[in-house]
Formats: structure tokens, C-alpha cells, sequence
């Protein structure tokens, strides 16, 4: 009966029960909501951060980058500098390994991929010599190989024997040991030009027969076996982070067969499936394989360590040429790297979520040159809108268990609180209390737990299609163009989504709201117990202060007087308009300020670019053509543009006699390549001693500095150059004196000051002819970076700087114009079009720009990083600084501009509940004004008025607080915004109150 | 003189679950120099005769003709203010304006400068025995009997010759009840209005010059040929 009542009662009151039941259902269904959503965020970023690895690669950018077994002393010095420790230390470093590799043999294998040392080298039995032709006064013999030492390729029996400087005269039938490196020729058979041993032992070694020790124990054996062991080594990379090495993170390799070596596991390896398939490997089978010590100047001299190592293949990777004859081994089995060869200095796991703050911080710890690549496998761009969501998830169900609390409490209130009456009745009724008890929890509960299951279930059901859209929603805030982009560098993973959406959040919002309500409903129980009681003592009665006025007249007297005299509700009209238009005038001035921020953002970034490989990572000793050049400024974007083109120098006298003959050529070539260069260059912006150098120091001669590296004053040096013009000869220019920086280093060790001059010879190509000069340089600054040799001249010492801009590039287009043609503006924009330079680098003329510069770099097919373009040049831009700060920013500008129009909208609803709540108290006095005669509008108007007045005593007072703290404009903007938003609400809730009917109250007996 | 003239009127109160005829047909014409007691059980529809006559709301049908004219054809907010005055069973005093505005009010309402008004609002207290020391405090702060008299003020302010008044006692005690039905006879007697008075009080309503009974909305007729219901004298 209790039951029956008490739910009878509660569905009569169909206007409270019904808005309760829709508030209360709203509201857990937007809890469910903003937990599903919540939970499931937070489920795809634990996710996600198990199955992203973020790797920062740390890089030494020599001159031979990215040579593997390059051997360079500088990058040993930065080796040597690197603090393992104090990079392990580092807040976000999961780990730091040191790059970990050695080289090894492995009998049976044989290299036909990758890097092969000494290719083309063999050690031969040879017999069956016969003179054939005689080239430049050296004989060119054929002759039948008898056996063979060591030979990469098989070349069948027959070959041709060029002596070359080796003083080789071959007797007739005698049989000979010979040292040399084949050549392709267009012969049938092969050539092999003898070269004599390094240590100074001829090339040839003549046989008494065939038990010649020789056949087994001579300079020819033992070169043999060590060109065999050198051009078959195995890499062996030891590293207890597999995953996280660039041919695993990066996908050029994938595991195909087994698993990875645990962290400092020994006796395991895994290898590459190249060889697996060469060599018919299998996982479980045994590799023997004998440790390798290079030479400090040459990684593939090689000797033995005279150690071993017995492991076994638990794992085979992918089929790629690149990287066969591959072995990777845990730490455990580590420990090689000694010399340093090569360019990788070590990795770092990061954490996922502040990866690139990490790779900022190892940047500011890394030694000069050295570059940090961070490859987070896309994880940033992928996290964002996931964190976004999870933050305003989290945002979202806060509200709602807010709205929830204060929902509940007024209906525990209306619903239990104030039904004295009924408690009364039930009283007088002799009702025992706990039946009281029940009668009122029992249908304040029906309600609360039909609406909360309701509710609970309807999000359970809703929140799919929610996260979906929330989703979209939050990617589409976050989208951000990163076409050639810095932060976009490497493969990015594609995490699958949680399809299951959880089913926690339903039946902890439903339970919570139900359980809240219950407890809101006993606390209130007992209010309504005790109201219900017979009252002692006085009633307070509320007394207004004043006296009779007579100032004024018509509504703005009784305006004034009723605001004032209303005190406590008119302060909390100013109080409520105060807070409101502070709030509004804080977010405007904080919009304002982003605003200005991001103003300022693209009046002061600079954003800049660079050529690159294809990787994105080397940005020096590239091949940029000047086409490409000039494709880059005719974006019109740019500010400036520089280049660099290089030639190996040398100081004549120090270059050693290297003889004749075609070997000593490739010997001098080979020693040139080693020299440091002398650099042709428009500003230092491009030099690849200081591209990872912004803060160059140079001391400049008085009246020059960097200006004259641009300067077209000079002509190229190739104009010095005399040459024939069809049968005449024409002399060249007079030679000039070319300024040049040098390093402060280069600047000592040889005694030199500024204003010295002084020579160096170089080798410059032009067309097809190769010509050696030897310009004359004048020292006009020395730069402070340590360890470099590098010169640098003025670009017009190749070629005029205004045709970077593609000045008189109409001459030759689709023409072939000779280099020693009379005309010299076609000779040097033929030069420009062939030239290729070796770096590039250049500044957007506004990072306003940076948009439209992807856009047109991609509208001409250019290159990113590992997304290969019809045009092979790469660009990228150093936009991840400025891109994460005005992304920022601009998140913040549109949050503001979605958040404005709403804010306003909440304003005038609160405009209209406070006055709502001001008025409706109210209503009798409207009634009292009505009924002694005061007509519609002026009932409105005094009512309407008095809102008016304590709203711009608040927006005033609000307006000038603001004002006080500097900021005017927003200031009075909130005020006013907020006091017309307020007033649109007070005029609906005035009207509404006004619309009571005039009999039913007046006449209404209390 | 005849101030008032009700021809026929009918009052119909319709909601969605009922329609009820509170008023069926009401006639008759009021004086000023009378006192009119208008009695009936709860539910007769004397006040809602009383708030038709206030020209809170216009009947269903007939008319509620004031000097010649209907208030149908009236602004009855106009008519309110120039031609009828209230006084209320709850008195329906401004809390937030002192006695003495609210007296001033209705005056101020019709023109008359602030400083006037609160010279007549003194008079009128005089006359209705308020002391001058409430001018100045507000409604809350006075007893019943003298928010009454405020509320009487106040009518009498506006300057009408009709003044209704729907239970002015109810909520007096008997001496406070006597002493206000006094002064309404006062006005109506001494100072020509023409005062109706909605009582369920037969002893007050026995003090009036007519007595105008109500029964399920209509009057009830001692004498057929007579007026508008009894005459008391």
C-alpha cells in the first residue's frame, strides 16, 4: 500500500516527475558518456604507447655521412664526448645504447650484396703470357689463369694483363703469381691491371713450379685470404633494442621468422634473410663466426681478433639486399666498437608522450654536428587528438557528476524535502515513521533509478557512435599539414581501434547517480521529518532599509528604489555580473592575447628549409641541381637562398708523388677525396661546417663580412681559364685574388693572419674536361669552429649569384650551349644549369607563407622525406617549433571561437534564470503595479529597468577591474557583450512573469 | 448617483479538465453614498463579481458599465487606475516601498509630482487614523489593522468615487475588524463613494446599506421586484 501510494503520488506530479526523470537521464547518460569516452581514450593511448616506439637517433653529419665504415677523427672525438650516462639520466630516456658494431667472417659466405671493400681485387695463377697491344707505351698481354687465390667473380680462364708501372715483363711459359684489380673493357675478356702491394712488394711473383712455397705461404696467400674474409664479412650489430634499431623501426627490415635476442641474452642471433637464403639457414642452426679488428684508417683492413663466437639463429628477418650478410646479437654478446667508424653514434628509447621534448633535450647535450632525428613512428600526430579527447572526456563527465550532484540535490529536495505536507498528513494519521520513511524513498527512487538505468543504458548504447564522432571531431582540430615536414619524418604506424567500447562506465554512472540520489533523498528525509514538526519561536521577517524618497519620477524613481532597496537580490545581480563579465573579459583578453601572440608568431618565426636526401636526414654532399635551385626561389616565397658547391683542396707541395699510369690516378683521386674543401658559397646559412651550428662566430678583416660571399663583383674563376674557340685560342681572364674565411684552426697551424694571401690547387670540371687550377685567396675572416679545414669563397667564384634567381636562364633553355662559347652569359648559365650543388638551404620570406610553399612544393611533384616525388629533390622544412606553437595557439583561437558565440548563449540563459529567479518571486508586486492601474509597458519598463541597473553596476564594476589591469578595449567589450546578453535574458523573464493572470493572484487569500 | 452598472454578466472559468459558470448573470446598479456587503458561501463567485468590477478581467459575457461606458470597451489597466479601487483581504501592499509611497503610488501613477503626493499621502493617513511615525516604515513592519489602513489610504489616494473591497477583515481581529468596517462606512456615508464590500461576515455585512446575496452565481432575490439584493436600512 505504502509502495502503491507513494508511486501513485509521484507520477501525478507528471510536470516534476517527468522533468526530474529527463534531467536525471540527460545527465547519467552524459556521465556514461564522458567515461565510455574517457575510458576508451585512455585504453587507445596505453595502447598506443605499447605498440609505438619513439627513437631518437643521434648522427654525426660529417663530410663522408652516411658512410657506415667511414673512418673519421672528429666523429671519434664526438664519440669520445658522448656522456652515456648523463643521456640515460635524462627525464624521457627509456635507454641510451651506443652504437655497437664490428665486422666478421663466416666461412661459407659470400657476399654478392651490398658493400664490397675490395671489389674487383684478385690474386691469380697465371701462365700463357702473349704481348697483344701496347697502349701509351705499356703491353697488354692475354694470358690463361691457372688458379685462382682469390677472385670475387668467376671470369672463366682467359684475361688481359695490363702491367701498367709494375715493371712486368712475363717470360714466355713461365707461370707467374699476380696482384690486381679487374676492369670491365670492352673486350672479351677481362683486364686485370697489376698493382703492386702497399707494403712495396712487386705485383708479381714468378713460380719455379708447382710446390712453390710461394702457392702457399707468401704476400699473394695471404692477401688472397684477406681479400676473401674482407669482401665477405659479416656486420654483426649488437644492440639489447632491436625494435628500436632504424631497419626494424623504420620497417626496411621485419622479422620474419622467430624472435629477437632477449636483453643480454648470449649465443643467439638473429640474421638477415638474404644470407638465411644463401646460405640455407634455418632458425636452431649453429653460426661460427670469427671476429674481425679493422685498421683505425680503414675499416676493411682487417685481421683477426682471434676470437670466436658460436650462436644460434633464433630469428630470421625479411629478404633485402642492402642488408645482407646482417647478424644481430643482444649486449650480451657486445662490446666491439673499437675504433669508431662511421657516422651513428647511438640510439634512445623515449617515452612516447613527451618524445620530442626528449629529443630537444638531447639535442642541447649532443657535441657540434652531431643531428637528432626523432622517429615516433607518428605517434605524436596520433596521440594528440586521443589526449584531447580524453582531457575533454574527463571534462565532460566532471560537469556532469557536477550537473548530476546539484540535480539531485533539488530533487531530493523538492521530492522529499518539501513534503511536509504530505508528512503531516501521514502523521496526523497516525503513520509510523519508518512507513513515512518508506512512502517517500520509495517513489523519489523509482524515479531515480528509472532514470539512471535508463540513462546508463542509453550511453552504453550511444557511445559508439559518440566516440566516433568525438573522434572526428578532435582529429579535425588537430589535423595539421606536415607535408614536408621536419616532424614528419619516417613511417608512421596505423593503430587499430578499440572496437569493444567499455562497458564500466554504464554501470558505475547508472549505480553512482542512483546511489547519490538515495543518500541526497535520506539526508533530506530528515528535513522533511523535522519541518513537519509544530515550530517554536518567532518568524524572521525581512525588513528593507530607507525612508520615504520623492526623488525622481515615473520608472526611474521606483526603478532605482526597488534595485536599492532590494538589497540583498541586487547584490547578487552586481556580484553575478561582476564575476561574469570578469570571466568574459579574462577569456577575451586571453583570446586577444593568443590572437597577438600568434600575430607575432608569424611576424618573427623564421622558418627555414633545406634540401635533403631522400631520407631527410643528410642535407650535405647532395646533388641539387640548379634548376632545382631556381625552381625553389621562382616560389617567390623565399627570403633567401643558399648554396654550396665544393671542390677537395690541397696545398701543392703537400700532395705526394703518386707516379703514372691509371692506378696512380685512382691512388692521387682517391687521396684528393680525403682533402678538405674549398667551398663556394652565397651565405654562411648553407656552409655544411655550420649547418648544425646556428651560432658561428667569425672575425672579420676591417670592411668585410658575410656580404661578400653574395657579392657578383667577382667572375668565375673558370673565366681565367683560356680555352678554343673552334681553331682560335682565347686567353682567359686576368686571374683574380678571391676573399675566403677560413677556421680560426686552419688560420694558426699554418701562420697565417687576416689579409694574408695564399694558394691552393683544386680540380674543377667543366663539361667533360677535368682542369686543375690554382687560385689565389685572400684570408678576409676566420671562423671559430674547431676541427674544420673547410675554405669558403664567394659563389661567384663558380657562378654568379643572380642566377640562383634564374636570371638570364632564357638563353639556353633547350639548348646545349658550349662552355667555350664567345658569349660569357651563356657560358655561365650553361655552368649554373649543370651545376649541382652540394647543399641548400633557405628561408621562407614569412612564415604566413608556409602553407602555400608546401603546396607549391608539391604542386611541382618535390620530394618528402621517404615519399619519393616525380622531382627526386627533397625538401624539408624546419617548421616543427613553430608548427607545435602556432598549432597551440591556434587550438586555443578556435576553441575560443566555438566557445564565444556558446559563452554568450550560457550568458543570456543566465541572464534569463537570474532574472527568472529575481522576478518570479515577485509576481505579486507585478500584480499589485497591475492592479492599482500601472499599464503593461510600465510595469516592464520598472522591472526591466532595476535588472538594468544592478547588471551595469556589475558589468561597470567588472569593466573596470578589467580596465585597471590594462586592457580597455576587452574590457567594455565584456561588459557590454555581457549586460546585452544579460538584459535579452531579464526582458524574457520579465515578460513571462508579467503574462501572471491579474485575478488569480490578487484574489488569492494566503 | 449611479457609479456602476452590471447587465447580465456572466463569468465562465474553463481549464482543460473543467468549465465552470462562476458568475450566471449578475445585474444590478451601485450607487456612491452606500455601503453594499456582496455575501455568499465560498464558491458563490462573489469575488470573482468583486475582480470584474475591479476590471481585472472582463466577463464572459454582459457588461460592467462604468459611468456609460463598458469596460469592455476600456483600457482596463486606465480603468483600474481612474475608476476603481481595491483593497485587498491580504492588503497587496509594495513590500519594498514605505507606507508613505505606498499611498503616494497610485497619485504619482496619475501625474501628480512626488513631493504632492507625499503631502496627500499624509492627509489620507490622517484620515484613515494611521499615525504619521509609519509614514516612513515599510509594510512588513505595521500590524494587520494598520497594513489594512495603508492599503485603504492608498485606494482612497486614487480618487475614485467605486471602492472594492474583497474581505478587508479577514485577516483583522474582531475590534480591528470593526474599527475598518467603520471607516469604509465612513467613506461611503461621509464621503460619497461608493463602497462594495465582499464579506463572509454576516455581523459586518448586516452594518451595510445593501446586502447583495450570492448563491451559485447568481443573486438571490428576497425581493423580486427590488434591485440588486436587500436593502439593509
Amino acid at each position: 500500500m505504502i509502495f502503491r501510494n507513494s508511486i501513485r503520488m509521484t507520477l501525478r506530479a507528471r510536470g516534476r516527475t517527468s522533468l526530474f526523470t529527463a534531467l536525471i537521464l540527460l545527465l547519467t547518460l552524459s556521465l556514461t558518456l564522458g567515461l565510455g569516452m574517457y575510458a576508451w581514450a585512455s585504453g587507445m593511448l596505453a595502447a598506443m604507447d605499447e605498440q609505438y616506439t619513439s627513437v631518437a637517433l643521434a648522427e654525426y653529419i660529417g663530410e663522408d655521412y652516411p658512410d657506415p665504415d667511414a673512418s673519421d677523427a672528429y666523429a671519434r672525438q664526438i664519440w669520445e664526448q658522448v656522456d652515456p650516462a648523463a643521456l640515460s639520466g635524462l627525464a624521457g630516456v627509456q635507454a641510451w645504447e651506443p652504437w655497437d658494431e664490428t665486422l666478421a667472417a663466416l666461412e661459407g659466405y659470400e657476399r654478392i650484396d651490398g658493400t664490397i671493400p675490395y671489389e674487383g681485387w684478385a690474386v691469380l695463377e697465371a701462365s700463357g703470357f702473349y704481348p697483344v697491344n701496347t697502349v701509351g707505351g705499356k703491353t697488354i698481354y692475354s694470358a690463361r689463369i691457372v688458379n685462382t687465390l682469390y677472385n670475387q667473380n668467376d671470369r672463366g680462364t682467359m684475361m688481359m694483363v695490363e702491367a701498367g708501372d709494375t715493371g712486368f715483363e712475363p717470360e714466355a711459359g713461365a707461370s707467374y703469381l699476380i696482384h690486381g684489380t679487374f676492369s670491365d673493357s670492352n673486350t672479351s675478356n677481362p683486364t686485370l691491371y697489376l698493382v703492386d702491394f702497399d707494403t712495396g712488394e712487386p705485383a708479381f711473383y714468378k713460380l719455379s713450379g708447382a710446390d712453390d712455397p710461394a702457392l702457399t705461404d707468401s704476400i699473394f696467400t695471404q692477401r688472397a685470404a684477406y681479400y676473401a674474409a674482407a669482401n665477405n664479412y659479416i656486420r654483426i650489430t649488437a644492440s639489447d633494442m632491436p625494435k628500436a634499431l632504424e631497419e626494424f623501426h623504420q620497417g626496411v627490415l621485419t622479422l620474419e621468422e622467430g624472435r629477437f635476442p632477449e636483453a643480454g641474452e648470449t649465443g643467439v642471433c638473429v640474421v638477415d634473410g638474404r644470407m638465411a637464403a644463401q646460405m640455407n639457414l634455418a632458425t636452431g642452426d649453429e653460426l661460427r663466426l670469427t671476429l674481425l679488428d679493422s685498421d683505425e684508417n680503414d675499416r676493411f683492413l682487417l685481421t683477426e681478433r682471434g676470437s670466436e663466437k658460436n650462436l644460434t639463429i633464433v630469428g630470421i628477418t625479411s629478404f633485402n639486399e642492402d642488408w645482407s650478410g646482417h647478424v644481430w646479437v643482444s649486449e650480451g654478446e657486445g662490446g666491439f666498437s673499437q675504433p669508431f667508424f662511421g657516422f651513428r653514434l647511438g640510439m634512445a628509447v623515449l617515452d612516447n608522450a613527451r618524445a620530442r621534448q626528449t629529443a630537444d633535450d638531447l639535442r642541447q647535450l649532443m657535441p657540434e654536428g652531431v643531428q637528432v632525428t626523432l622517429y615516433d613512428q607518428g605517434y605524436f600526430a596520433a596521440a594528440q587528438p586521443l589526449a584531447a579527447m580524453e582531457t575533454t572526456a574527463l571534462a565532460v563527465a566532471g560537469a556532469s557528476a557536477c550537473g548530476a550532484a546539484a540535480v539531485l540535490v533539488l530533487f531530493a529536495s523538492l521530492f522529499i524535502g518539501r513534503q511536509k505536507e504530505t508528512v503531516g498528513i501521514l502523521r496526523s494519521l497516525g503513520t509510523p515513521v519508518w512507513k513515512i520513511r518508506l512512502w517517500l524513498l520509495s517513489g523519489a527512487g523509482m524515479i531515480a533509478a528509472a532514470a539512471a538505468a535508463a540513462g546508463a543504458i542509453l550511453g552504453r548504447l550511444f557511445m559508439g557512435n559518440m566516440i566516433r564522432w568525438a573522434l572526428d571531431a578532435a582529429r579535425s582540430l588537430y589535423a595539421v599539414d606536415q607535408r614536408y615536414s621536419e616532424s614528419a619524418m619516417g613511417i608512421s604506424l596505423s593503430v587499430e581501434e578499440i572496437s569493444a567500447m567499455p562497458l564500466w562506465p554504464a554501470i558505475a554512472s547508472g549505480i553512482g547517480v542512483f546511489a547519490a540520489a538515495l543518500i541526497l533523498c535520506v539526508v533530506f528525509l530528515s528535513q522533511a521529518l523535522d519541518q513537519s514538526a509544530p515550530k517554536k519561536g518567532k518568524e524572521k521577517v525581512r525588513v528593507p532599509r530607507g525612508k520615504t524618497s520623492v526623488l525622481g519620477q515615473g520608472i526611474f524613481r521606483y526603478s532605482p528604489l526597488f534595485a536599492i532597496r532590494s538589497a540583498g537580490r541586487s547584490l547578487i545581480v552586481i556580484a553575478a555580473s561582476m564575476i561574469l563579465t570578469l570571466f568574459l573579459g579574462i577569456l577575451l583578453i586571453l583570446s586577444g592575447g593568443w590572437q597577438t601572440q600568434m600575430d607575432q608568431l608569424y611576424d618573427t618565426a623564421q622558418i627555414r628549409g633545406r634540401v635533403t636526401s631522400t631520407s631527410g636526414r643528410q642535407a650535405t654532399n647532395l646533388l641539387v641541381s640548379g634548376e632545382n635551385v631556381q625552381l625553389l626561389w621562382g616560389s617567390d616565397m623565399l627570403s633567401d637562398i643558399g648554396v654550396s658547391i665544393g671542390w677537395n683542396y690541397w696545398f701543392p707541395e703537400e700532395m705526394p708523388a703518386f707516379g703514372e699510369g691509371g692506378f696512380a690516378q685512382e691512388t692521387k683521386n682517391n687521396w684528393i677525396a680525403r682533402q678538405p674543401k674549398l667551398t663556394a658559397i652565397n651565405s654562411l646559412l648553407a656552409a655544411p661546417d655550420f649547418y648544425y651550428d646556428e651560432d658561428v662566430q667569425v672575425q672579420w678583416l676591417e670592411g668585410w663580412d658575410e656580404s661578400f660571399l653574395s657579392d657578383d663583383a667577382y667572375y668565375p674563376v673558370t673565366d681565367s681559364i683560356g680555352f678554343m674557340d673552334g681553331e682560335t685560342w682565347r686567353q682567359g681572364q686576368e686571374p683574380l685574388t678571391y676573399p675566403c674565411i677560413v677556421s680560426q684552426e686552419f688560420f694558426k697551424a699554418r701562420g697565417f693572419e687576416l689579409g694574408d694571401t695564399f694558394s691552393v690547387r683544386l680540380i674543377v670540371r667543366v663539361r667533360s674536361f677535368e682542369i686543375e687550377i690554382e687560385p689565389e685567396l685572400r684570408i678576409v675572416g676566420a671562423y671559430s669552429a674547431s676541427g674544420e679545414e673547410g675554405i669558403y669563397v664567394p659563389l661567384s667564384f663558380w657562378t654568379y649569384p643572380n642566377l640562383l634567381t634564374g636570371e638570364g636562364a632564357e638563353a639556353v633553355t633547350g639548348e646545349a650551349v658550349s662552355p667555350y662559347s664567345e658569349s660569357g652569359m651563356d657560358q655561365y648559365v650553361y655552368t649554373f644549369q649543370r651545376t649541382n650543388f652540394s647543399t641548400c638551404r633557405f628561408t621562407l620570406k614569412s612564415a604566413r607563407m608556409l602553407d602555400s610553399f608546401r603546396q607549391y612544393l608539391a604542386d611541382h611533384s618535390v620530394s618528402q622525406a621517404g615519399v619519393l616525388g616525380e622531382n627526386r629533390m627533397t625538401v624539408v622544412l624546419e617548421d616543427q617549433s613553430f608548427a607545435e606553437t602556432a598549432g597551440g595557439v591556434g587550438r586555443l583561437i578556435s576553441f575560443c571561437r566555438i566557445l564565444f558565440p556558446a559563452l554568450f548563449a550560457a550568458v543570456c540563459l543566465l541572464g534569463f534564470v537570474i532574472s527568472w529567479l529575481m522576478t518570479g518571486s515577485r509576481r505579486m508586486e507585478f500584480a499589485i503595479l497591475r492592479g492599482i492601474g500601472t499599464s503593461g509597458i510600465k510595469v516592464f519598463l520598472i522591472f526591466f529597468l532595476e535588472q538594468m541597473i544592478t547588471c551595469l553596476c556589475g558589468s561597470i564594476l567588472g569593466g573596470l577591474i578589467l580596465t585597471a589591469f590594462g586592457s580597455a578595449g576587452a574590457a567594455w567589450t565584456a561588459a557590454g557583450g555581457f549586460f546585452l546578453c544579460y538584459m535579452g535574458g531579464a526582458a524574457v523573464s520579465v515578460m513571462l512573469a508579467e503574462r501572471t493572470k491579474l485575478m488569480d493572484l490578487l484574489s488569492e487569500r494566503e | 448617483m449611479d457609479v456602476l452598472e452590471l447587465k447580465d454578466v456572466r463569468y465562465v472559468y474553463q481549464t482543460k479538465y473543467q468549465k465552470k459558470e462562476a458568475l450566471k448573470g449578475i445585474s444590478g446598479i451601485f450607487e456612491t453614498g452606500k455601503l453594499y456587503a456582496v455575501v455568499g458561501r465560498s464558491g458563490s463567485g462573489k469575488t470573482t463579481l468583486l475582480s470584474l468590477m475591479a476590471g481585472l478581467d472582463l466577463p464572459t459575457s454582459g457588461d460592467v458599465i462604468c459611468e456609460g461606458v463598458s469596460t469592455a470597451r476600456m483600457d482596463l489597466a486606465k480603468y483600474r487606475r481612474e475608476n476603481a479601487a481595491v483593497i485587498y483581504q491580504s492588503f497587496r501592499l509594495i513590500p519594498l516601498l514605505t507606507v508613505a509611497e505606498n499611498i503616494m503610488y497610485p497619485m504619482e501613477l496619475m501625474g501628480m509630482k512626488a513631493k504632492q503626493a507625499r503631502k496627500q499621502a499624509r492627509e489620507l493617513a490622517q484620515k484613515v487614523n494611521l499615525p504619521e511615525e509609519l509614514l516612513d516604515r515599510f509594510p512588513t513592519m505595521l500590524s494587520g489593522g494598520e497594513q489594512q489602513r495603508v492599503a485603504i489610504a492608498r485606494a482612497l489616494g486614487m480618487n475614485t468615487k467605486l471602492l472594492l473591497a474583497d474581505e478587508p477583515t479577514g485577516n483583522l481581529d474582531t475590534q480591528n475588524s470593526s474599527l475598518i468596517f467603520e471607516l469604509l462606512q465612513e467613506l461611503a456615508h461621509e464621503m460619497d463613494y461608493c463602497v462594495i464590500v465582499v464579506t463572509h461576515d454576516m455581523e459586518l455585512a448586516s452594518k451595510a446599506d445593501q446586502i447583495i446575496e450570492l448563491q451559485d452565481g447568481r443573486v438571490v432575490e428576497d425581493d423580486p421586484e427590488g434591485g440588486n439584493g436587500r436593502d439593509n436600512g
